[in-house]
């Protein structure tokens, strides 16, 4: 049985393409690593924002069709998510800590509210109005 | 204002709150056969819960009435005066 093989040359590397002169303006001028590096590591590192959109819980059950707007913060040294629409918060050492204790709350309190929707305070019924409005379940999202 | 599992286990309690364990303790108010108020809190840690002021919106509470909640001047007959004047219920 033969065995057919394509061997493709690859172009080469960008720097090897490049005239000496070329090279070096891209090292001097192109390549400012100096800048930052000056500033101290903390320059390097990028702060998570501070309010961001949802639009996953993790939950196969669970579809988010519209984001829940979070916003973040820091409270007794712990991160902290909330989204306020529907008075909901989850918190953790970390941020993927904190969002991963927000989805579970949220989803948690998705099926609470669902399972009680008949018998819900005035209060409760507006977040449940809210939820059911931004998450679907996935088995009803796949029938729509 | 500061608030420990502790105290949040007292304030459950003595209103009344029906309570859930799971990832967290899961606590909600039924009145008149309706679902008025619900909060949560994490096992985690020993000291003051994270997001009192978030757990203190979900009781509907101020921040003196939580004072008064901790403390022994606010009863579940005046939570619930409370929630009515609110019209949380």
């Amino acid at each position: 049985m033969a065995t057919n093989l394509a061997i493709r040359e690859f172009d080469k590397p960008v720097s090897e393409n490049l005239d000496e002169a070329e090279a070096i303006l891209l090292e001097t001028k192109d390549w400012p690593i100096e800048a930052p590096l000056s500033k101290g590591i903390e320059s390097l590192i990028i702060p998570p924002p501070s309010s961001f959109a949802l639009g996953t819980l993790r939950d196969g059950r669970l579809r988010v069709e519209e984001p829940f707007d979070i916003g973040r913060t820091t409270d007794a040294g712990q991160c902290v998510l909330e989204a306020t629409e529907i008075s909901e918060f989850g918190y953790g050492e970390n941020l993927s800590e904190a969002l991963a204790d927000l989805q579970a709350a949220i989803a948690e309190l998705y099926f609470t509210l669902e399972t009680e929707r008949d018998r819900l305070g005035r209060d409760l019924a507006k977040v449940w109005a809210t939820l059911s409005r931004k998450v679907r379940r996935a088995d009803a999202s796949q029938r729509a | 204002m500061p608030l420990s599992a502790r105290e949040f286990d007292l304030i459950v309690s003595k209103f009344g709150f029906e309570t859930k364990t799971g990832s967290h303790l899961f606590a909600w108010l039924t009145l008149n056969g309706r679902v008025a108020v619900r909060t949560r809190r994490s096992w985690k840690g020993s000291g003051d819960l994270p997001m009192a002021h978030s757990i203190r919106q979900q009781l509907k509470l101020n921040s003196t009435q939580l004072r008064d909640a901790i403390g022994c001047t606010m009863r579940r007959v005046d939570y619930i005066q409370m929630l009515r004047d609110k019209q949380i219920i």
